[in-house]
């Protein structure tokens, strides 16, 4: 029951740059009216570093990676749940896993 | 909490800043009524989050501080990814402050519901507000929900939900052995995959989306750290600048309500 350091810092840092950015949109928005360009950028972010964050990872992992992003897709599609997205994603490379010994 | 003690008094005081909306403690139960299923999902997550830590080497005291001041699921996921030491730092403020733009969207699009309200009032409530509960809330406001009541009784749930379920999680993390003999040091990038896949508009999200993988695998495999990220997230909203029709997306711009 501790904290690092290095941890403290990296959890205080995140709270506020955080917080900033759940408050500065409220604060701007009082202040001037976002450019369309502009808010098509900051729609479009979230689903580009996600983008970024998952095609490494599944394509590190080969095939099976390939196999148990279909199967998370198809769940999220089908049931619109992350938890269950998520068990699909994860059992179905486990099961890839099983069959080809990897 | 101690905005709903005023509550009263806002139907026959509001003349000051014009016609605001109202802030009642009944909107506030309603709020929370209405925020309880979102919290069930939002508790299955942080149950997971909780598993997850233990398996990097947060503490519980880790667990809970970040889960308490930080409060972001996706950014504490992402960030997750990234934990192992020496940390990273600079790398997880970067990727949480790109995965949390968007939070400056959902914000904004509450102004016109709060218009009126003074600072003190608003900016506390602002720490609990996430993607999950402000859906619901402006889905609400959408219909033609306008008591402030309402909106901070949904975004109440939110941490009633997550951080009980993330202490949990953690405790129960030490009963799983090795993550990847159950596939769970896939889980990443699976709970990735999935919200990417919940954000999903319309055709126009193809283009900068591949965009995004496309330099992000390059990035990952001839560059090092995470620079992966930054590379694919930038390159993505620039072709989504490039390639994507104001009109024909959901923007705050766009679907800010009439004032």
């Amino acid at each position: 029951m501790s904290i690092h350091p290095e941890a403290l810092l990296a959890i205080l840092l995140m709270a506020v740059v955080t917080y900033a950015t759940r408050a500065g949109g409220y604060w701007i928005m009082g202040r001037i009216t976002l450019s369309p360009r502009v808010a098509v950028m900051l729609a479009y972010l979230p689903g580009a570093v996600l983008t970024a964050l998952v095609v490494p990872a599944v394509l590190a992992e080969g095939v099976a990676g390939v196999i148990a992003l279909a199967a998370t897709a198809l769940a999220m599609r089908w049931r619109g749940n992350l938890l269950i997205a998520m068990l699909a994603g994860v059992g179905t490379i486990w099961i890839v896993r099983q069959v080809t010994g990897g | 909490m101690q905005a709903t003690a005023e509550t009263s008094v806002q139907n026959s005081q509001d003349a000051a800043p014009g016609n605001r909306n109202p802030w009642t403690r009944a909107g506030y139960r309603r709020g929370l009524l209405a925020g309880f299923p979102v919290a069930l999902s939002v508790a299955a997550y942080g149950m997971v989050f909780g598993v997850l830590a233990r398996q990097v080497g947060l503490t519980l005291l880790e667990v809970v501080l970040m889960n308490t001041i930080v409060f972001a699921g996706a950014a504490q996921t992402a960030a997750l990814d990234l934990w192992s030491y020496p940390l990273p730092v600079a790398a997880i403020v970067i990727t949480t402050v790109l995965i949390n733009l968007r939070l400056l969207l959902l914000g904004a699009a509450l102004r016109p519901w709060l218009d009126g309200y003074p600072a003190r009032r608003v900016y506390p409530w602002l720490h609990i507000m996430a993607d999950e509960g402000w859906a619901v809330a402006m889905n609400r406001y959408a219909r033609g929900e306008r008591d402030a009541g309402f909106l901070m009784g949904v975004l109440t749930m939110l941490p009633i939900g997550w951080v009980p379920a993330t202490a949990i999680g953690f405790m129960l993390g030490s009963q799983i052995g090795d993550p990847a003999a159950v596939g769970l040091d896939f889980a990443f990038a699976a709970i990735f995959a999935a919200m990417l896949f919940g954000t999903w508009q319309s055709r126009f999200d193809l283009v900068p989306w591949t965009t995004a993988g496309i330099t992000a695998w390059l990035a990952y495999q001839w560059l090092p750290g995470t620079w992966y990220i930054m590379i694919g997230a930038v390159s993505g909203v620039v072709v989504a600048a490039l390639t994507v029709d104001p009109d024909k997306v959901a923007t705050v711009a766009s679907k800010e309500p009439p004032a």
